[in-house]
């Protein structure tokens, strides 16, 4: 009954905004290629279905695989910085330049400098989404309780030990927030990117299908493609929660059922 | 191994933190193999630095300090018990009480056996499998213990375990401590505490320390037999010694050395 509640509200808050939309292109008579009704976005959604499932499978394929080397990249550079406190020091920098560069802004250099346009689309994709990892799970690495650092040295824990039964576990919430934020980041880069590189080469991903939209004034079906998008975008969002809760929700007061 | 020999052995112990803070001075004590002594004083007065010293967690500034913690090699001779519960929030209670055996490489079915034995033992038996998170605060404290005692160590160091507890689950605990203690053999106990009552219950000595600088200014012995007989809390003796204890800390309080029944301490 409560899980039912709480998904009324925003459906029926989501649902208003529909109706509304709808109702104010009919009444204002505004022509679709200025500003599409719902009803006509799902009607261009359903009628290029099978071109538009093959573009969002190519920027999925994108997001999924730079988030996937994000966590990997992520977590073994911070598992390396929290080995060597020098290592840290000399890279660090290097990854905090990655993350203030603004990605629309080199991705033209990492499209001539790479030659496949997948793995440059990968590249882009990664910088703007391994910062958080990183930067969170060195973080983590560090939040391990005084006491029980105190107790894995009293039991003359070995390095590897305290790394893996210690500083991982107590790192966990914190990569876990880290990869929901770069969850996000991921299918940004992958769009900005592919904004970059144009409505190019063979495999179009849903940004080139936008563009090409775009230039041919096809409204109906840039919105139709945006409409992936978001959805993309909730799915991964929901994903992680879900995640989140199955990896924390035992033991992590993030995930307490308890009122705040 | 005899009853008297000295487990742990503390010699005119100076520790200087790099704060420049003065932790303890002259320190000298012994615990015995068997023995179980309370450190008893007010906050700030080093008696968790002791314990730390005794664990091999910090090394003295001056003097010397032997203890198993200090000699043995890959052994887990030496258990420590926090003032808060420390428990990994991550672990089940099994697996919280299994790592002490598992840093020294044995494996969950070698330890299964120990670990359900020591659990059964403090209470928790029916617990094995549920999270930190929800067990209460004397249950949290049990499995702590329960992981103290699972290797069967020869010193087992205290500092204020039960200091955040309420009086009716410290009671208990303190009853059920000495009967853990009684049943591990020859293991000694340093237990430290803020706490009169708690340390005439406990202990067969109690050591009183004086703050700023940290030091032993006298030391009690408490003639009761173990176990406690019952209304060990009520009697004359129980009260007599609280009062000298007393005493003691109110001297150590205003400068100066206990005298009376509260002897000058021995090395």
């Amino acid at each position: 009954m409560q899980r039912a509640k709480d998904w009324a509200l925003p459906a029926l808050v989501l649902l208003a905004l529909l109706a509304g939309w709808e109702a104010l292109v009919r009444l204002a008579e505004i022509p679709a290629y200025t500003l599409p009704a719902p009803s006509v976005v799902l009607q261009t959604l359903v009628a290029n279905f099978g071109s538009l499932v093959g573009s969002w499978w190519v920027t999925l394929k994108i997001t999924a695989g730079a988030l996937a080397l994000a966590c990997a990249g992520g977590v073994l550079i911070a598992a390396a910085f929290a080995v060597s406190p020098t290592l840290e020091r000399a890279l660090f920098p290097v990854a905090v330049v990655l993350q203030v560069t603004p990605i629309v802004a080199v991705a033209p250099l990492i499209l001539i400098y790479v030659e496949s346009t997948t793995a440059a689309l990968l590249l882009c994709a990664w910088i703007v989404a391994f910062f958080p990892i990183l930067s969170n799970t060195v973080i983590g690495l560090r939040a391990a309780d005084a006491n029980l650092r105190d107790l894995f040295r009293l039991y003359r824990a070995t390095p590897w030990q305290r790394l893996r039964l210690l500083r991982l576990p107590a790192a966990l919430p914190y990569f876990v927030a880290g990869l929901k934020i770069s969850g996000g980041l991921s299918l940004i880069g992958a769009v900005t990117a592919e904004m970059v590189a144009g409505a190019a080469g063979r495999e179009t991903g849903l940004a080139s299908r936008i563009l090409e939209a775009s230039f041919r004034t096809e409204t109906p079906k840039m919105f139709a493609a945006l409409t992936l998008l978001v959805l993309t975008g909730v799915m991964i969002f929901a994903v992680f929660n879900a995640l989140s809760r199955w990896l924390l929700g035992p033991w992590h007061a993030s995930e307490s059922q308890r009122p705040l | 191994m005899s009853t008297l020999d000295t487990l742990i052995r503390l010699q005119q112990v100076d520790k200087r933190f790099s704060s420049g803070l003065q932790a303890l001075r002259d320190v000298s004590l012994a615990v015995r193999g068997g023995e179980f002594v309370a450190l008893l004083g007010p906050s700030g007065c080093g008696k968790s630095t002791v314990l730390r010293l005794a664990a091999g967690l910090d090394v003295p500034s001056a003097g010397t300090v032997q203890a198993p913690a200090l000699a043995a090699r890959g052994q887990a001779t030496t258990a420590f018990v926090f003032q808060e519960p420390t428990l990994m929030p991550w672990a089940t209670v099994f697996d919280n009480v299994w790592l002490p055996l598992r840093l020294q490489g044995q494996s969950r079915t070698q330890s299964a056996t120990a670990v359900r034995k020591v659990l059964a033992r403090v209470g928790l038996a029916d617990f094995e499998s549920a999270h930190p998170a929800q067990l209460s605060g004397g249950m949290k404290m049990r499995a702590s213990i329960a992981r103290a005692l699972v290797t069967q160590p020869q010193v087992l160091l205290m500092d204020e375990p039960f200091a955040a507890l309420d009086d009716i689950t410290r009671q208990a605990l303190n009853a059920d401590l000495l009967q853990w203690w009684q049943g591990a053999g020859n293991m000694a106990a340093l237990f430290v505490t803020h706490s009169v009552a708690e340390a005439v219950f406990l202990s067969q000595r109690v050591l009183v320390m004086a703050a700023r600088p940290g030091r032993v200014v006298a030391e009690l012995a408490i003639d009761a037999p173990y176990p406690r007989p019952p209304g060990f809390r009520h009697s004359a003796a129980f009260a007599d010694s609280c009062r000298q204890l007393g005493a003691a800390l109110q001297h150590a309080h205003a400068g100066t050395a206990a005298d009376g029944a509260a002897a000058e301490p021995h090395a």
